[in-house]
C-alpha cells in the first residue's frame, strides 16, 4: 500500500439548532441550504467557477490516498494520520490559497526530492445535514467533532472513524450525516484513488427564539434561515451561542460547507414505549417482503396466511390486531388503514412497501400522542421513506429463490437529492411454497422532497397491484391424519378456488413550511383509491343458501369485493416558544385531520367453477367522514422535568346503505316490502394524551403516560342513529430510557390497556366480531447496541397478560358466546420475543474496489396462543439468516429464511368446518384450523448500485 | 445476555398457561332401550313388541336454549349412528362424546337420516341402512278379542325440503328440562329412550275391524306401515316431537 499524505482542505460542517452560521467571508455569497450549496458545488464542478467545493476551508487535515492501482486494501480502523503529519499539513497549507480554489490539493515531498504526483481531492457532492442531538437540547452544548472518513473510489463513504470526539451524542450526529454524503473521488495521476479525509463538525446550539442574539455573532437572522426544520428552541447560554466562525478562527473559510442543523418536527419519546427503528436494525436480518421490517418493532409479529394480495395479519402488545384493527399506520404520512372494510375494520395492507426504501420505523405503542388517531388501540406505527446516502444512486436488483420466487428492484435516488427523494419499482413472482400459493405482484413508490428555504414540498405516489392464490385453512386433525400435507390445500374445487386480488394507489403532497425557525407547520393533501377482493373458504361445507331455497350447498367459498375511494387533509401548527419563567418554557401545537372514505362492499357466497352466485349476505353502500382536532402543549421544566399534556377529539359520521337489510330468510312472500335498509349515525370520540418524562441523569429517562384514544366502529353493524358506538381505549405506560454512550440503549416498560368493547375474527363470516371488553397487562423490554461502528443488535421481548373482562353479548346466534368473563383472549401471544444482529464492514480493497461482506440474522418467537374453546396453539421459532459480499457497486447476497426448517402455523384458529360433506355427518364442534407458515426458502439476490 | 433477562422470561413465561375459557373434554357415550315388551293400547289392544329398532344419530349438545339452525356451532357432539334396540334396558356403550366444558342447554339429533348440506335428498347413515334406510323398525303382535295382527312399522324420519336443511330434525324444546354443566372429569353420558310413549296412540281398531274373522277360521292379519298414513304419521310424530330420550349425566357402568 502506497501512502500520500497532502495537505487538504475541509470543510467546517457546522451545525447549529437554530440557525446556519453565515461566514463573515464578504466575497461569496451565502449558502442557504444544502441543496443549495449542492447547487453551487454543481456549477463549479461544471466549470462556472474556479472555487473548489471544499477549497477554502477551515482546516488542514491529512489526507491518505491509497493508491488503487497496487489495490491495496485500506485499513479502515487505523487512525488516520499520525499527529506531526497532520500538524505539518496544518503549518504548511495556507488556507484559501489559489491553488486550492482550482480544486487541487497541494503536493507534498516529504523528501523534498522527486515532484510528487497530482492529486485531486474528494469534492463533496451530496450533503446530509446532521441533526443537533435532542437530548442535548436543554444543555445548550457546543462541540466539534473531527471524523476520519474514508472514501471509495466510487464516491461513497466506506468508513467512518472518530478523531476528535464531542461525546457520544455529537459524535453519532456527525457519523449518522457524513455516512450519507456522496464525494467525487480523488484523483491521483488520473486515476480514481480510495481516500480518507478529515471532516470536522461544529456543533453549537441554537439561539433562542425569544432572544436577542449577542452581538457581535455572525448568525443569521431567522429569516434568512435556511432549511432546517427547527420546530421550537431550546435554552442556550449566551455564551455557547458564541460559537462562530471567527471562534475556530477558520471564519474567512466556512463558507462553503456549513451544514445545517435539522431538528426533528417533534419530540421523539412521549412515552417510555416508543421506539425508532433505524435503518441498521431494519438491515440486518434478511426479510422476505417490504412489510417484515415491522418485525423489528418490539413486540410485533406479522405473518401472511392469505397470500400475497390479502394484508398481513399483525399482533401487538398484547392484541391480536388481525389486519391492521389496533394499528394505526402511516407510510410517508399517508393513512394506509382503512376503515369499515368488508375484511376487517382497519384493514391494513402494507404489501406494497419496498424493503430498500424503509428509511425508519417510528413506532408508538399505546396511546399518548394527539397525533395518533382512529385505530391506535395497541398502537401506531409510522413509515418514513428514504435512501441514505451511501445507497443513493441507480440500483438494479434481481433476485431468485426457493419456489421459483424472482424479483426485480430498480431504485432511483438522485445523489444531489434530499434523502426522501426516490423512486422504485419492484415486480414479484413465485409459485409459493406448497400447493395453490402462486401469485404475482408489482409495486411502485416514488417520493420527492423539492422547493427551498423555508417552504419545502414533498409529492409522494404509491401504486400496488397484486394477485395470488391461497390455500386457505386446514384442519388439524387432517393434518396429523394424513389427510391433508401440511402445506397443501383440500382437494375440492372450492378449496383450489381460493384467490386474491387487490389493488392500490395512494398520492398525497405535503407543504413544510418554517417560519423563522422558531414556529412551523404542515399541510397535507392526499388521495387514495383501494380495491380488494377475496374468495376465501374457511369452513368447508357449512353454509347454505338464505336466499334461495331447496338449493344444496355448493362450498361456503366466500367472496368479499370492497372498493374505497379516499380523499383526506391534514394540518398542523406549532407556535413559537412561550418562555413564562427562566425555568419553563414550551411550545403548543394545534392540528386537524380529516378524511371522507366511500366504500362499495358485498359479500356473497359463490360456486367455484361455474362461478355462480348462490347467496348474497352483504350488499352495502358505506359513506364514512372522520374528522380529529389536537392540541399539544409542550412543556420543558427546568432541566429534570418534560411534560406533554394534548387533547384529541374526533367526529365520525357514517351513512349506510344496506341494500340487503330487512332480509328476511324465506320466511316472506315477495311483494310484502322492498329491501334494504338506509342508516345513519354519528359519534364523537375524545381523550386526554398525557406524559411526564423525568432526567435524573444524562443517561437516564424515566416516563409515565397516559391516554385515551378509540377505535371506530364497523359501519354495517351500527344501528340508525346509535350514538358514539366506539370503542373507548384506555392506554397507560410506566418505564425507563437509559443510554450509555449510544453503544447500548435499553428500554423496558409496564402498560396497561383496556378496550370498552373489542372484536375478535369469526371464522365462519370471515370476519370480526364483538367480543366484549377487555384488558391488556404487561411489559416490554428492547435492547439496542452498536458496540461497534459495523455490528448492530436488538433484541425486543414483550410480555401481554390480555384477559376478556366481560363477555360478549348474546345474540339470536350466539346465545351463549364461547367466552367467558376473565378468560384468555383467543390468538392473543402472551410473549412476543424479536433478536435482530446484523455486521457490514469493508474488508479489503480489490482492484481499486472496495470489498467487503455482510452478516445477519433475525430471530422470531411466539409463545402458545390461546384459542377458543379451550385451546392453545403451537408456539412459533423461525429464524433468518443472510450473508452477502459487495465489491465496489456490486452487491451480492444470500438469504436463509425459516433455516430451521420450523413447521409452524402461520395463524391458527378454531371453529367449525365440515370438509367432507359427502362422506360424514356435519361436525358442528370447533376444531383447530392453521395456515401454514412458509417452510425454509432461500433467496439469491445480485444488486447493482451505480 | 444480562444475568436479568432469563428471570424476566421465566416470569414472562409464567402467563403462557392463561385460562381459554374451556377445556377439551372427551365423554363415553352409553345408549339403551326401556326393556318392556308389552303395551296395552287403546280399544283394549295388546300390543306386544317383538322387535323395535331405532337408529340414533348423530347427536348434538349445544349451549343455547335453542338448538337448530341456533346451534352452528355445539358444546359437544356424537357424529356416528346406531341401532339401539329399544326393548333392552342394558346400556350400549357406542363411543364418545367430545367438545369442551361448560353448560349445555339443548340438544339435536337425528334418527340415522340426515340431511347433508351438499346434497338435496337426506342421507341414510349406517344405522337407518341397516334398518332398511328407516328411522324405526317395529314388529309387534297385536291382540284384540282374539283377533291378532302381524305388524310391521317402518318409519323414516328425515328433514322435509321446506325444512330447516343440515340441521338435525330432533331437538330439544322449550318445555324438556335439559341444562348440564360439562365438566372435564365427566364420567359419561346415557341416553335412555322408551318406546312405550310413542305406540300408546297407535290406533289399532279400524285395522282390526277390517279384518275377515270368520266363525271357524282364526281371526288374524298382517300389517305392514312404510309409507305415510295414520299410523305412520302419528309414529313419526311421535318420534320427532313426543317422549323425549332421558340424559343421564354421571352414568358409568
Amino acid at each position: 500500500m502506497q501512502l500520500t499524505c497532502i495537505n487538504l482542505d475541509l470543510p467546517l460542517a457546522r451545525i447549529q439548532k437554530s440557525a446556519v452560521s453565515m461566514p463573515s467571508t464578504p466575497q461569496t455569497p451565502p449558502i442557504r441550504n444544502t441543496k443549495q450549496a449542492a447547487r453551487g458545488q454543481h456549477d463549479r464542478a461544471l466549470g462556472r467557477s474556479c472555487h473548489c467545493a471544499i477549497a477554502g476551508c477551515c482546516t488542514f487535515v491529512c489526507c491518505c490516498l491509497f493508491t488503487s492501482a497496487l489495490g491495496a486494501a485500506p485499513d479502515v480502523g487505523a487512525p488516520v494520520a499520525d499527529e506531526s503529519t497532520e500538524a505539518s499539513g496544518k503549518q504548511e497549507a495556507p488556507a484559501g490559497s489559489e491553488r486550492e480554489r482550482e480544486g487541487e490539493a497541494p503536493t507534498q515531498d516529504p523528501a523534498g526530492a522527486a515532484p510528487t504526483p497530482q492529486l485531486t481531492p474528494p469534492r463533496v457532492t451530496h450533503r446530509v445535514d446532521a441533526v443537533y442531538p435532542p437530548d442535548l437540547e436543554r444543555s445548550g452544548q457546543a462541540g466539534r467533532v473531527e471524523l476520519d472518513v474514508t472514501v471509495s473510489t466510487e464516491g461513497r463513504v466506506v468508513g467512518v472513524d472518530v478523531a476528535l470526539s464531542a461525546g457520544a451524542e455529537f459524535d453519532t450526529a456527525a457519523i449518522a450525516a457524513v455516512r450519507g454524503w456522496r464525494f467525487e473521488p480523488a484523483v491521483r495521476d488520473g486515476v480514481q484513488v480510495a481516500s480518507r479525509i478529515r471532516v470536522p463538525f461544529e456543533f453549537t446550539p441554537p439561539a433562542p427564539a425569544s432572544e436577542t442574539l449577542p452581538s457581535g455573532t455572525q448568525e443569521s437572522p431567522s429569516p434568512q434561515a435556511p432549511s432546517s426544520k427547527v420546530e421550537h428552541e431550546s435554552p442556550t447560554p449566551p455564551a455557547t451561542q458564541a460559537q462562530t466562525p471567527e471562534a475556530d478562527g477558520h471564519a474567512q473559510d466556512a463558507v462553503d460547507v456549513v451544514v445545517h442543523g435539522r431538528r426533528e418536527p417533534r419530540t421523539e419519546h412521549r412515552s417510555a414505549s416508543d421506539f425508532r427503528i433505524g435503518r441498521d436494525v431494519i438491515d440486518a436480518a434478511p426479510r422476505t417482503e417490504g412489510a417484515e421490517a415491522l418485525r423489528a418493532a418490539p413486540g410485533l409479529y406479522i405473518g401472511r396466511s392469505e397470500g400475497l394480495a390479502v394484508a398481513h395479519r399483525y399482533m401487538l402488545r398484547g392484541f391480536d390486531a388481525d389486519h391492521g384493527q389496533d394499528i394505526e399506520f402511516r407510510v410517508g404520512g399517508l393513512p394506509i388503514n382503512l376503515p369499515a372494510h368488508i375484511h376487517g375494520q382497519g384493514y391494513a395492507d402494507l404489501g406494497f412497501l419496498i424493503g430498500e426504501t424503509v428509511a425508519e420505523l417510528e413506532v408508538s405503542e399505546g396511546v399518548s400522542d394527539p397525533r395518533q388517531g382512529d385505530f391506535a388501540v395497541a398502537g401506531s406505527i409510522d413509515i418514513s421513506l428514504g435512501v441514505e446516502g451511501e445507497r443513493r444512486g441507480v440500483t438494479v436488483k434481481s433476485s431468485y429463490g426457493a419456489f421459483d420466487t424472482t424479483r426485480h428492484l430498480a431504485l432511483w435516488a438522485p445523489v444531489l437529492e434530499a434523502e426522501e427523494t426516490l423512486g422504485a419499482v419492484s415486480v414479484l413472482q413465485t409459485n409459493g411454497f406448497g400447493e395453490n400459493r402462486a401469485g404475482q405482484q408489482g409495486s411502485g413508490v416514488f417520493q420527492q422532497r423539492f422547493g427551498e428555504g423555508d417552504q419545502t414540498y414533498r409529492a409522494i405516489g404509491i401504486v400496488h397491484a397484486t394477485r395470488s392464490d391461497h390455500a386457505g385453512v386446514l384442519r388439524r386433525d387432517d393434518v396429523d391424519d394424513a389427510r391433508v400435507c401440511f402445506h397443501c390445500v383440500y382437494d375440492q374445487a372450492t378449496a383450489r378456488a381460493q384467490n386474491a386480488s387487490s389493488g392500490r394507489l395512494l398520492a398525497g403532497i405535503f407543504s413544510d413550511t418554517t417560519y423563522g425557525d422558531r414556529d412551523n407547520s404542515t399541510l397535507g393533501m392526499w388521495i387514495g383509491v383501494d380495491n380488494f377482493r377475496l374468495q376465501s373458504n374457511y369452513t368447508g361445507f357449512v353454509e347454505h343458501s338464505r336466499t334461495l331455497s331447496g338449493v344444496a350447498g355448493r362450498g361456503d367459498l366466500i367472496e368479499q369485493r370492497n372498493r374505497t375511494l379516499s380523499a383526506g387533509v391534514t394540518a398542523r401548527y406549532r407556535s413559537p416558544r412561550y418562555r413564562p419563567a427562566h425555568w419553563a418554557h414550551g411550545t403548543l401545537e394545534v392540528g386537524a385531520d380529516g378524511r371522507i372514505d366511500d366504500i362499495e362492499q358485498a359479500q356473497n357466497l359463490i360456486e367455484a367453477g361455474r362461478n355462480e352466485t348462490w347467496d348474497q349476505r352483504v350488499d352495502a353502500t358505506v359513506l364514512g367522514i372522520d374528522l380529529g382536532v389536537w392540541g399539544d402543549l409542550d412543556w420543558v421544566l427546568t432541566k429534570y422535568a418534560h411534560a406533554r399534556l394534548g387533547l384529541r377529539a374526533d367526529v365520525l359520521s357514517y351513512e349506510v346503505d344496506d341494500r340487503l337489510g330487512n332480509f328476511v330468510e324465506l320466511s316472506r312472500p315477495p311483494g310484502s316490502f322492498i329491501q334494504g335498509f338506509r342508516r345513519s349515525a354519528l359519534g364523537l370520540a375524545w381523550g386526554p394524551r398525557t406524559s411526564v418524562e423525568v432526567h435524573p441523569t444524562e443517561w437516564l429517562s424515566l416516563l409515565a403516560a397516559y391516554g385515551e384514544g378509540y377505535r371506530s366502529p364497523q359501519a354495517r353493524q351500527l344501528e340508525d342513529g346509535e350514538r358514539a358506538p366506539y370503542t373507548k381505549v384506555r392506554s397507560g405506560d410506566v418505564g425507563a430510557h437509559v443510554d450509555w454512550d449510544e453503544i447500548v440503549h435499553l428500554a423496558a416498560a409496564g402498560y396497561y390497556t383496556q378496550l370498552s368493547d373489542d372484536v375478535a375474527f369469526d371464522a365462519a363470516e370471515g370476519r370480526l366480531e364483538r367480543i366484549g371488553a377487555t384488558r391488556r397487562v404487561g411489559a416490554v423490554f428492547h435492547a439496542y447496541t452498536k458496540p461497534l461502528p459495523w455490528v448492530t443488535g436488538a433484541l425486543s421481548v414483550t410480555y401481554a397478560h390480555a384477559t376478556l373482562l366481560e363477555p360478549p353479548p348474546a345474540t339470536a346466534e350466539e346465545p351463549q358466546p364461547p367466552f367467558k368473563e376473565g378468560q384468555a383472549l383467543p390468538f392473543v401471544p402472551p410473549i412476543v420475543v424479536r433478536a435482530d444482529a446484523g455486521a457490514k464492514r469493508a474488508l479489503a480493497t480489490v482492484r481499486g474496489q472496495p470489498l467487503g461482506t455482510r452478516v445477519g440474522s433475525g430471530l422470531s418467537y411466539l409463545s402458545p396462543r390461546p384459542l377458543p374453546y379451550g385451546n392453545n396453539s403451537e408456539p412459533v421459532t423461525v429464524l433468518d439468516v443472510a450473508a452477502g459480499v459487495w465489491w465496489g457497486p456490486a452487491e451480492l447476497s444470500f438469504e436463509l429464511f425459516n433455516l430451521l426448517d420450523a413447521r409452524y402455523a402461520a395463524v391458527e384458529y378454531n371453529f367449525a368446518s365440515d370438509w367432507d360433506p359427502n362422506d360424514d355427518v356435519r361436525p358442528r364442534t370447533p376444531a383447530r384450523h392453521i395456515a401454514a407458515g412458509a417452510p425454509f426458502s432461500w433467496m439469491l439476490s445480485l444488486g447493482v448500485t451505480l | 445476555m444480562r444475568p436479568w433477562l432469563p428471570c424476566i422470561l421465566v416470569l414472562c413465561c409464567s402467563g403462557c398457561g392463561a385460562e381459554t375459557g374451556q377445556e377439551p373434554v372427551s365423554i363415553p357415550l352409553h345408549v339403551a332401550g326401556s326393556g318392556g315388551t308389552s303395551i296395552v293400547l287403546d280399544n283394549d289392544v295388546e300390543l306386544q313388541v317383538l322387535r323395535a329398532d331405532l337408529a340414533f344419530g348423530p347427536l348434538y349438545l349445544c349451549s343455547g336454549p335453542e338448538a337448530g339452525d341456533f346451534c352452528e356451532t355445539a358444546r359437544a357432539e356424537w357424529l356416528d349412528s346406531v341401532v339401539i334396540d329399544l326393548l333392552d334396558s342394558s346400556p350400549a356403550r357406542v363411543g364418545r362424546i367430545r367438545g369442551s366444558t361448560g353448560t349445555v342447554r339443548s340438544w339435536m339429533y337425528d334418527l340415522g337420516i340426515s340431511s347433508l348440506l351438499t346434497e338435496t335428498s337426506p342421507t341414510a347413515l349406517d344405522a337407518a341402512q341397516a334398518l332398511g334406510n328407516a328411522s324405526l323398525l317395529v314388529e309387534a303382535l297385536a291382540e284384540r278379542d282374539g283377533a291378532e295382527l302381524s305388524l310391521t312399522l317402518r318409519v323414516v324420519v328425515d328433514q322435509a325440503p321446506e325444512g330447516e336443511w343440515g340441521v338435525p330434525v330432533v331437538r330439544r324444546s322449550r318445555s324438556d328440562e335439559f341444562d348440564h354443566e360439562i365438566r372435564a372429569d365427566e364420567q359419561g353420558l346415557l341416553v335412555r329412550f322408551d318406546a312405550a310413549p310413542w305406540f300408546r296412540g297407535l290406533d289399532l281398531a279400524p285395522y282390526f275391524e277390517e279384518l275377515d274373522c270368520g266363525d271357524d277360521a282364526p281371526c288374524r292379519g298382517e300389517l305392514v306401515i312404510d309409507a305415510p298414513g295414520p299410523l305412520y304419521n302419528h309414529l313419526r310424530l311421535a318420534l320427532e316431537a313426543g317422549a323425549r330420550p332421558v340424559f343421564d349425566w354421571g352414568f358409568s357402568p
